[in-house]
């Protein structure tokens, strides 16, 4: 049985190639339009909820959720569902706890709020390489 | 709660429910979770054709996440906020105490 999985498909890298140069127009557009911090994070603040969920959602139900997954379930069968639902479990309690403080402390990302409270070149340089060695 | 006046008691307020939620939401998962590790038989029983108590169970789960995320919103959005507005509010802030 011959398959044409694991070959070079043209039309998958043309789109491949698409979806990049499409954000990185939007990306250059939206960079040209931010002017501080506050814009840059949170659109100045003119996001509304339904949208920001809109994000979120896109956010979570990534390539990650849907391919990743699949693929856990497929291999390890319910050991991969438990995965995705201590995934989900998470957010509420990062809402739950960290929310409303992130939001009275008026910064962004994690590394500004300890930042805010401890000194910033130690604690930017252990945050960084905790996010790197997360995604890498 | 029409009563809180003090941004201290908003505060207090707030950290209580969402220590509570948290709670609740760590015992609903990892009581599922040492359900999975220690009674596995339980789990794989069928409550019909095709569909596990497991799977069932953790869909249940899911659907907590999204009650407990559902009733936080709802008290902020009608206690906290509206106990902020109030505090914010500068006649409010010389009737308080």
């Amino acid at each position: 049985m011959t398959s044409s999985l694991g070959q070079p498909n043209a039309i998958a890298i043309t789109f491949f190639l698409v979806f990049i140069a499409l954000s990185l127009v939007i990306t250059a557009w939206a960079a040209r339009r931010t002017k501080t911090a506050d814009q840059f994070y949170t659109a100045g603040g003119s996001v509304t909820a339904f949208q920001n969920g809109l994000a979120l959602a896109g956010d979570f139900m990534s390539a990650a959720s849907f391919l990743g997954i699949a693929g856990l379930v497929a291999l390890s069968g319910f050991d991969g569902l438990i995965y995705s639902i201590g995934w989900l479990v998470g957010w509420p309690i990062v809402m739950f706890l960290i929310a409303e403080p992130l939001r009275n402390l008026g910064r962004y990302t994690f590394a500004d709020v300890l930042a805010a409270r401890l000194r910033q070149t130690p604690i930017r340089i252990a945050a960084s390489i905790g996010s790197l060695a997360v995604i890498a | 709660m029409p009563t809180i006046s003090t941004l201290e008691a908003v505060s207090a307020a707030r950290w209580r429910v969402a220590i509570s939620l948290t709670i609740a939401m760590m015992v609903v998962y990892f009581g599922f979770i040492l359900l999975v590790a220690f009674n596995k038989p339980l789990l794989g029983t069928l409550v019909t054709e095709g569909l596990s108590l497991g799977v069932l169970l953790g869909v249940l789960v899911i659907l907590v996440a999204w009650l407990l995320t559902w009733f936080y919103i709802r008290w902020a959005n009608t206690h906290y906020d509206a106990s902020l507005a109030r505090l914010r509010a500068p006649q409010a802030r010389e009737g308080a105490r």
